[in-house]
């Protein structure tokens, strides 16, 4: 063996290593902290990993342009979604530091194929006034993800041209397919055939069974399906409809191959099929279809729910749906919760049952609002109930239970208001303190969406556009109000 | 199989457990490194707490109040103590908005987090605030998680800055952002300073002056400390739509010209104050955040009265010597301190010389593995071979160290490398360093007392970074640097 290519490679790995412009270098400087170093995500689950990601395969003109430009907005990696930015970094490295940096990526279990310094320079001119971040969707687009081939083999798909009255699987042996072609993919898919009507596909292949046990088959589709293993039925998705009404069906196999059959019948509109197995031998589930099987009810994971603690009011201050971006949220013990808008002095969500999910603001960057955890909030307000006058938000003082008495004026008036909750709804006592003889109109509700609300104060009738014109004596006045939401 | 393919695979595999070892090897060398000088600590957070620090207030008795990213607040006992595992957390309170700054004054704990400055008061002694006063919230707010607001402890009159970052760090849809607003203690607001992009910190030095970090992103070519100038203008031009509300400030300055240089937009707008320092991206950090002074005169090491500035993605904190060149504060920037173990967001010095900082890992990585830390520093009395300071000269450079040269390494001019760059200021993201400069130490001249250097390099650059390498400088006792590289920012070259 000579050993001189060897020693000049050495050599040459020195230099690079020194003057810092390897890829594995360049990675470790700009793009680990994020990434990770060995590029399996990072940053609290706010980067996707890059490793064996088939972001990082393929095309390579996509990470060129996403390293080039940045990246924002919703992306799947890896099965998990990421609402992401990936600042640009174009103006600062070369291209030929990015086509080490991708080379390196590309090195983590994506192929190894290298992306060359002439490449990223392509990519650079023919976007050269770009500006924006590229979207996940537009990238996609221009660079779909390359599909792995899926684990059915020999698989071939057969397309029947169906009568505009068929509305169930037919039977075939009656009918003579008007298409036949091999799938290499090895998957079940639409291609070429999701804008029409009335037909009929099937495809049939093999099924390689590693270990002996019971396995689970999961079938969706738009309209009609069947599944067969080795002629047997193991799952069906009956009658006309959407997706989204996904069955699962089990077989016990024996190691070797099995044959496998997918019937499917689209009648009108929309199309789709999607289908997956899992059992033993197998991790997690395995897509046998090009579209992934999307479980009905996607679990929450980001769920992180507030609760009071105790006898003690719990409080959650931060950017919450439907309301202003200074409001103060407040859930009493018993189920009634408020949500108070700083910026006009008004109370404007009012619901009883679960507080808050901070979870999309307190996970990652928080990019997504708050809402409330119950599907029945009252919006009292839109605006400031005090037409026409000027306000300002002082303050608010806590009583032993964490409940607030919140503080502020409104022209020259000195208003402290507090909300009790009770079991039917709140009691909201508003203290104003005058410095002459004065009234004030106040406007409780001035939104639309209230039904179910009742609303009454003690002492004063409201008038027919809803306000109320609260009397005003020099120094300390007092009005209650009942707002009734069981 | 092509029987070549092994030998050629065999240096990529070498490279990259080389490079490995190597990033390992110097970390791990550094820390040890620190630790002969530094005591760096882990303490003990509350348990089962998403802590997620975002703000430190030391309060009296040797008490510390740490606001978390969640809005909460919690008081901490025991973290001066030498006994770590005796530290206590007790809540204040749950419900404010990431707070991003935070002090205690007058029995008050006063906060600015993303929609106020205010203060929180504990009236009747139980340790929980009963009346918590929005103080001032004069900006706006679109709801977008960019909107992060950083306050200042009060100058000598009482008045709190704080710098609000553009919303989604490049725009300037709400009210102020861009900007940094005075906040007087009767809650007046006044715009007191433009040019802010997406800041990670807000501080004075020690002698009060206003600084704080910008990160590298438009019209921001790397990250760097930013001299806030009352009425002036900090280099990023989006938020200045605001001049229109801002009478006090005078007329909207010319907006720069893209792909130029600060240097040269300095002359044709004279509002620009071109940052104080900047920190090489990659490589001095790269999202550098809270600024402090070591205002201990001695007690954390032989930097007193200089700045401390935290860094996230790299968990470091890097040291800034500042000076005034012809009416312009700039100066150099070494690293300092590392291996925390998340992002650093606050730091705070106590007067007996701990330093506290918090990191946090959400949403913006770091090299420190732990999704978040609550740590303090001390000095262990060991003084450090360190470059004190770095001073321009007309024509070169004054280091002074925190021990005696050796005259022979200190005075042989192949101790030291120096080159020169800049950065394209642009409204594109960042920069390369640009318009590089290779310089020469032409002479060395080591004072008497061996305390410090003269340097003559040629050609100094006005508005270039000077990398100063002093590698091959060793103390008296034949140590050498524990951090060689210097990056001096010369935005002005003193007059002969």
């Amino acid at each position: 063996m000579n050993l001189i290519p060897l020693l000049f490679s050495a050599l040459a790995l020195f230099t690079l290593t020194v003057n810092g412009q390897g890829g594995p270098v360049l990675y470790q400087t700009y793009c680990s902290a994020c990434h990770g170093a060995q590029g399996q995500g990072g940053a609290e689950g706010a980067a996707p990993p890059l490793a064996k990601s088939l972001w990082a395969q393929g095309d390579p003109d996509r990470m060129i342009k996403v390293v080039l430009h940045g990246l924002m907005g919703e992306i799947e990696v890896l099965g998990k979604e990421y609402n992401l930015v990936m600042p640009p970094q174009g103006a600062v490295l070369s291209d030929g530091q990015i086509a080490a940096i991708l080379t390196h990526v590309r090195s983590l279990g994506n192929g190894g194929e290298k992306v060359s310094t002439d490449r990223v320079a392509a990519v650079r001119a023919k976007y050269e006034e770009r500006e924006a971040y590229w979207k996940g969707d537009e990238l996609l687009k221009d660079h779909p993800l390359p599909s792995p081939p899926g684990p059915l083999k020999n698989l071939v798909r057969k397309f029947y041209a169906l009568r505009k009255d068929q509305r169930s699987i037919p039977d075939y042996a009656k009918l003579e397919a008007n298409a036949s072609a091999r799938q290499p993919n090895g998957l079940i898919n639409l291609e070429g055939y999701s804008e029409k009507d009335h037909f009929s596909l099937v495809w049939e292949g093999e099924l390689n069974v590693r270990r002996e046990g019971q396995f689970s088959f999961t079938l969706d589709s738009d309209d009609l399906s069947a599944l067969y293993i080795d002629d047997k039925k193991v799952v069906e998705v009956p009658g006309l409809g959407g997706m989204g009404r996904a069955k699962t069906g089990k077989a016990t196999l024996h190691p070797g191959v099995v044959k496998i059959r997918v019937e499917y019948l689209e009648f009108t509109g929309f199309t789709g099929i999607a289908a997956s197995w899992s059992g033993p031998g197998i991790r997690g589930t395995q897509s046998l279809s090009s579209t992934k099987v999307v479980s009905k009810q996607k679990p929450k994971i980001n769920l992180i729910e507030l609760k009071p603690e105790g006898n003690r009011a719990v409080h959650y201050r931060n950017f919450i749906a439907g309301t202003g971006n200074r409001s103060f949220s407040v859930g009493y013990p018993g189920g009634v919760n408020l949500v108070f808008n700083q910026e006009n002095c008004g109370l404007e969500l009012l619901w009883h049952g679960r507080f808050f999910d901070a979870g999309p603001r307190w996970k990652n960057r928080g990019t997504v609002r708050s809402f409330p955890l119950t599907a029945q909030v009252y919006h009292l307000q839109k605006g400031s109930p005090f037409p026409g006058q000027a306000f300002s938000f002082k303050g608010m003082e806590l009583d032993e239970r964490a409940y607030p008495t919140f503080h502020y004026h409104v022209g020259n008036l000195t208003v402290r208001d507090r909300p009790e909750p009770n079991d039917k709804g709140i009691v909201r006592t508003l203290s104003i303190k005058s410095e002459g003889a004065n009234e004030l109109v106040f406007a409780p509700i001035n939104s639309q969406s209230v039904r179910g609300l009742t609303l009454a104060s003690s002492g004063l009738t409201a008038r027919q556009d809803g306000t109320f014109l609260l009397p005003l004596d020099k120094g300390d006045n007092s009005f209650t109000f009942h707002y009734g939401i069981q | 199989m092509n029987r070549f393919f092994p030998i050629f695979l065999f240096p990529v595999l070498l490279l990259g457990a080389v490079t490995a070892w190597a990033n390992k090897f110097n970390n791990e060398a550094l820390d040890q490194e620190m630790s002969r000088y530094y005591l760096r600590e882990e303490i003990p957070m509350p348990k089962d707490v998403v802590f997620e620090p975002g703000s430190i207030a030391l309060l009296p008795d040797q008490r510390i109040a740490v606001g978390t990213r969640r809005g909460e607040v919690w008081i901490c006992e025991g973290a001066y103590g030498d006994d770590l595992s005796k530290v206590t957390w007790t809540p204040y309170f749950k419900g404010l908005h990431e707070p991003l700054g935070m002090y205690w004054q007058d029995g008050a704990l006063y906060y600015t987090d993303r929609e106020q400055v205010g203060r929180m008061v504990d009236r009747n002694g139980d340790d929980r605030p009963d009346w918590v006063e929005t103080i001032s919230a004069p900006w706006g707010l679109t709801g977008n998680y960019h909107e992060y607001a950083f306050g200042t402890t009060p100058d000598p009159q009482g008045n709190v800055f704080v710098t609000l970052c553009l919303t989604g760090s490049f725009n300037a849809q709400a009210q102020w952002r861009g900007w940094v607003m005075k906040i007087a203690a009767d809650g007046t607001a006044t715009p007191y300073a433009s040019g802010v992009r997406s800041p990670g910190g807000i501080g004075y030095d020690a002698e009060g002056n206003l600084y704080y970090t910008d990160n590298q992103g438009v019209w921001n070519g790397t990250s760097c400390l930013k001299h806030v100038v009352e009425k002036k203008f900090t280099g990023c031009p989006i938020g200045n739509v605001y001049y229109k509300d801002a009478p006090n400030m005078g007329p909207q300055p010319p907006d720069p010209i893209n792909q130029s240089r600060i240097v040269k937009e300095r002359e044709r707008i004279p509002e620009l104050v071109p940052p104080a320092v900047q920190f090489p991206h990659g490589v001095v950090g790269q999202s550098p955040t809270a600024v402090i002074p070591d205002h201990t005169a001695g007690k954390f090491g032989p930097f007193a009265g200089q700045l401390l500035v935290g860094e996230q993605t790299h968990s470091e904190v890097q040291r800034v010597f500042l000076e005034t060149v012809n009416g312009v504060r700039q100066g150099a920037v070494w690293e300092f301190l590392s291996g925390f173990e998340a992002g650093i967001v606050p730091m705070r010095m106590a007067d007996q010389g701990t330093l506290f900082i918090g990191g946090t890992n959400r949403g913006w990585g770091s090299r420190g593995s732990k999704p978040f830390t609550f740590e303090r520093v001390r000095w262990k009395n060991v003084v450090p071979f360190e470059t004190k300071t770095m001073e321009a000269l007309p024509d070169g450079f004054r280091l002074t160290f925190t021990e005696p040269v050796d005259p022979v390494t200190a005075g042989d001019l192949a101790s030291y490398q120096a080159k020169a760059w800049t950065y394209i200021y642009q409204k594109k993201y960042g920069s390369p360093m640009v318009d590089q400069v290779d310089a020469n130490v032409t002479s060395a001249r080591v004072a008497p007392d061996g305390l410090s250097v003269e340097l003559t390099v040629s050609p100094l650059t006005k508005g270039h970074v000077h990398h100063l390498q002093s590698t091959g400088v060793k103390s008296k006792s034949g140590q050498p640097l524990w951090h060689p590289d210097a990056y001096y920012t010369l935005n002005e070259i003193p007059n002969p």
